[in-house]
């Protein structure tokens, strides 16, 4: 890495390069405009009032913020009135202790503004507007997008002047002055225009990158062609397209500013490299193993990397990323296996291989497309169908005589909660809905097909989730209710729901046989994977044939995100039949993390691997595996252990992300936060410093690492 | 399937350490010898035992009687790993040979289901038993424990019959990695790190030394085994691996080219 680089990375850990917000006073009479016209209209007086901050290290240039003065980018919706009068509502207040939101993560279409320009986006609404000829409300948005398009591009070519202005001062040497000619050539260019170099592609999406701050997509995919016509034509060398990856990593890095309270947090931006081509190759490249080089120089927090594997991913390059991540101080990658996810895209929701084949990862870890949405961000308290169950029909519960009855009954609370959960889906996106966004909706697929906000069910390629909180609680209380009370019958459903109901006081033997003999998921034990199964066919069976409102199949997942969710509904939760006690935090994630896993870290991942027959789960899924820190610095271990992953996704294993700390280090940690400053973790499909993290979140990480292979 | 029980006071998987890729590692309970650094001293009673719990907790009951097919049931499941890993089944102990009828049936199942078969052993056994395991065993983990001069003190057995079982396997063509304990000031001095050296220059078939360094983790075993007395030795320091390294892994790297 050069000292220019090692300069900008010194300045974005400062908070130097995060630029300065101008208010506007705008224009009192802009308020006869329809609210397409508007919005551009003052989107276009802001962009153009804020200053050309760069520093004389750039290269690239148009950082920007956006002050909420007007609806701003879709992430994280600033100036979006309703969806924060919505978040102030849902976000971080559970409803009916069911369900709650969090963000909703998505991506630009870099890769098309770089092939075709604004230029080509405008020629796209002109056509658009043939259609809709009668139709006012779609014409105004789309005049709104048009107008949007002048607003961005004299925002460029203000950088443009700005740079001719610099260069021409006599105080400027003549190396930097070249620098900002060609800058300038550069922004005069893009996005207007398709890029025609390496560089001007890079420029476009790092000024691009203001209008929709989150998941750069598939960097290594849509770059390449101009990567490798540059190296062809010897326009560009290796050393000039790492320091270019670097500067934009630098500041996808620094758009979080210090102060922000995710600043220290990987998920604000995640990208993915590797994966299938449209013709079925595998897409790992030149320009992926650059990427990840130019990332892993640079000490930086985000942007974090998936490595998307496919059985032709070649055996290096699963080595090539565990390798990195073992290295990783700052814990920024994690791997998804496109095998179960494409079959269910393309096998249960009918979607067509030439979509599929170019999904990406956003977030924390949710499926997404380029140009496309993540309706995800329904957080969900699974266990509570259950409790519903035990005691809202007790009397029915007590009545059954054999496994199959009870899990018909439970089966309907499960319908019953999965309903609620959708409607109240439904009426967040409904308030969300109501924002209008013109900025970030030019860059995604399809709102200018449909003359349609992304807000408002604009976007093409949007996907559904919800994530379920203790799932692995309930798959192993319905395992304790099949095995103790009907199979082995140790207990009556009296004595079990006697124990629940006094939160297992006075029952303590009977909650040790239940910890110490129960068959819990996790451990290869056929009664137990027996019962997620059933458990998943009949989310499944719920979703099939459903949409949310705006007409997307459902998946489902289970992480938690940034918010202790897990531990907010179990605050809320009474004790359940896997000895879990009233007020206990749920597990999250697809594994287990208080020690039910006996059998090793195979067994848990051919559990977790075969879990769901169904593909349903194939959203928002994790699944975190804490090892033993000498497996990752022996090189003979590590080797094992690539083994082991590699064979996990053959196995149809989705996510997975590790930790290799010792439990020790992280008690030491929690007890002395100050000497641990720096030491970061994975939680939930993203990175963190642990010290920084929720009291129930390092409890979470300390007990699985305990339990650790 | 066989009928074969024996008492299994382990079974560990995803085991890195020994032998080749993933493995699942049996260990059975009882042991002829008595090392005197013993790591595992549950393992060396045939009988199951009591343990009092770790910091405080339940005691623990050791050992569990299994047949081959309930063992199976279990290293059968990591099929997939072995095979993606060039991994398998490991015995260990105990002493698997001490355990004859059923490590036979045991590695016969490996066997019938192609799982790669590793035995680790002392080799402290009749000859006719090593003779009968050896179409069932891709690679024996042969202890290297002592030199001969100490052998008897410090592990309750004469090295002669085992130098014997180590010349016949390798001339019945076998896969052999040496093993090799070594206990600071015990069984590391120079003459016996050239004793292992020799061993491995002079006999066919051997095809690397694991080092593996004292730890005194079988101390707190030993208390909680109600044991009053029990060896110490130290950790190893880096100037005694140092050596250990110059001696050894000069053969290991050379051999390994």
């Amino acid at each position: 890495m050069n000292d220019r680089i090692q300069r900008l990375i010194v300045a974005a850990h400062a908070g130097d390069i995060y630029p300065k917000q101008v208010k506007v006073d705008y224009d009192a009479f802009d308020e006869k405009l329809s609210d397409p016209q508007r919005i551009a209209k003052r989107l276009t007086e802001y962009m153009s009032a804020q200053p050309c901050a760069f520093s004389d290290d750039n290269e690239l240039v148009g950082m920007i913020r956006f002050d909420g003065s007007v609806e701003g980018p879709l992430f994280p919706r600033i100036g979006h009135r309703f969806f924060y009068e919505a978040a102030g509502k849902y976000y971080r207040h559970p409803q009916e202790n069911l369900c709650t939101f969090e963000w909703q993560h998505s991506n630009a279409d870099f890769g098309k503004v770089i092939r075709i320009g604004l230029v080509g986006l405008r020629a796209e609404i002109v056509g658009a507007r043939r259609q809709y000829e009668s139709d006012m409300k779609r014409l105004e948005f789309l005049a709104g997008l048009e107008s949007m398009i002048r607003g961005i591009v004299n925002r460029s070519h203000q950088y443009a002047a700005e740079c001719r202005r610099r260069a021409v001062d006599p105080a400027t040497p003549p190396k930097r002055r070249a620098a900002l000619l060609r800058m300038a050539a550069n922004c005069e260019r893009v996005p207007e225009h398709p890029a025609q170099t390496f560089e001007e592609a890079v420029q476009c999406l790092y000024f691009c990158f203001q209008f929709q701050p989150d998941s750069i997509g598939r960097p290594d995919q849509y770059l390449l062609p101009l990567y490798e016509r540059g190296l062809a034509d010897g326009t560009l060398t290796r050393d000039h397209a790492k320091e270019l990856l670097q500067e934009l990593f630098v500041m996808i890095h620094g758009y979080t500013p210090p102060s922000s309270g995710n600043a220290d947090k990987g998920a604000e931006s995640h990208f993915v490299v590797g994966g299938y081509t449209i013709d079925h190759r595998c897409a790992w490249n030149d320009l992926s193993e650059l990427i990840v080089e130019s990332l892993m120089e640079t000490d930086l927090v985000r942007p974090q990397i998936s490595l998307r594997w496919n059985q032709l991913t070649p055996r290096s390059v699963l080595r090539r990323m565990l390798d990195a991540e073992r290295k990783d101080r700052n814990k920024r990658i994690a791997f998804v296996n496109d095998e179960p996810r494409i079959a269910d895209m393309t096998g249960r929701r009918g979607m067509p291989w030439k979509e599929a084949f170019d999904y990406i990862m956003v977030g924390c870890n949710e499926p997404a497309f380029q140009g496309g949405i993540s309706l995800g961000g329904n957080t969900v308290n699974i266990v509570r169908s259950l409790v519903r169950t035990l005691d809202g029909r007790r009397a029915e519960a007590l009545a059954c005589r054999d496994f199959d009855s009870f899990y018909s009954l439970y089966e309907q609370e499960l319908r019953h909660d999965l309903e609620t959960i959708l409607d109240y889906s439904n009426r967040f996106n409904m308030l969300r809905s109501r924002d209008c966004n013109v900025l970030t909706s030019l860059l995604m697929s399809g709102c200018i097909e449909r003359a349609a906000s992304v807000t408002q069910g604009g976007a093409t390629r949007a996907l559904w989730c919800a994530h379920f909180m203790g799932s692995t609680n309930l798959i192993d209380s319905l395992c304790v209710i099949r095995q103790f009370v009907f199979e082995e019958k140790r207990c009556t459903m009296e004595a079990l729901l006697a124990a629940l109901d006094a939160d297992w006081k006075g029952h303590e033997a009977l909650r040790e046989e239940i910890l110490r003999d129960g068959r819990f998921y996790g451990n290869g034990d056929d009664l137990a994977d027996s019962v997620a199964h059933r458990f998943y066919r009949s989310v499944a069976a719920f979703a099939e044939g459903r949409t949310d409102f705006f007409g997307h199949p459902l998946t489902f997942g289970n992480l938690t995100g940034y918010n202790a969710h897990f531990a907010w509904f179990g605050a809320q939760t009474k004790a359940t039949p896997d000895g879990r006690v009233f007020g206990s935090a749920l597990l999250f994630g697809g594994g287990q993390s208080n020690g039910k896993d006996r059998d090793g870290p195979t067994s848990l991942m051919r559990s977790v691997a075969h879990m769901d027959p169904t593909g349903i789960m194939t959203g928002d899924s994790i699944l975190n595996l804490s090892v033993d820190e000498r497996i990752v610095t022996d090189d003979e271990s590590f080797e094992k252990l690539v083994a082991l992953v590699e064979t996990y996704f053959r196995e149809g294993g989705l996510h997975i992300q590790l930790n290799h700390v010792s439990a020790e280090e992280l008690r030491a940690a929690k007890a002395n936060p100050d000497a641990y400053k720096s030491l970061r973790v994975r939680v939930s499909g993203f990175s963190a410093y642990f010290v920084g993290l929720a009291e129930s979140i390092r409890d979470d990480v300390i007990a699985r690492t305990e339990h650790k292979a | 399937m066989s009928d074969e029980i024996a008492i299994v006071f382990d079974i560990e998987k995803f085991a890195v350490h020994d032998g080749p890729g993933i493995r699942t590692v049996v260990f059975l309970k009882g042991c002829p010898l008595r090392c005197l650094w013993c790591h595992n001293p549950e393992s060396q009673s045939f009988e199951q035992e009591t343990m009092a719990g770790e910091n405080g907790g339940p005691p623990e009951i050791v050992g569990k009687a299994m047949t081959v097919e309930e063992v199976m049931a279990s290293v059968r499941k990591d099929k997939a790993f072995y095979d993606n890993s060039g991994g398998g089944l490991t015995i260990s102990g105990g002493e698997p040979l001490a355990h004859f009828e059923f490590t036979r049936a045991l590695l016969a199942a490996a066997k019938t289901e192609s799982i790669h078969t590793a035995v680790e052993t002392s080799g402290y056994a009749p000859r006719e038993r090593i003779e009968a395991l050896l179409p069932l065993v891709n690679l024996w983990l042969w202890d290297v424990k002592a030199p001969p001069s100490l052998h008897e003190k410090l592990v309750g057995c004469p090295a002669e019959p085992i130098l014997d079982n180590l010349a016949f396997l390798s001339s019945r063509g076998a896969s052999v990695v040496l093993r090799c304990p070594l206990v600071p000031g015990v069984n590391d001095s120079n003459e016996a790190l050239r004793h292992i050296r020799r061993l491995s220059e002079t006999t066919p078939g051997i095809v690397r030394i694991d080092i593996e360094p004292y730890h005194p983790m079988g101390e707190d075993k030993n208390r909680r085994l109600g044991r009053t007395d029990w060896f110490h030795a130290p950790f190893a320091s880096d100037a005694d691996k140092a050596r250990w390294r110059t001696i050894l892994q000069e053969w290991q790297a050379k051999n390994e080219q």
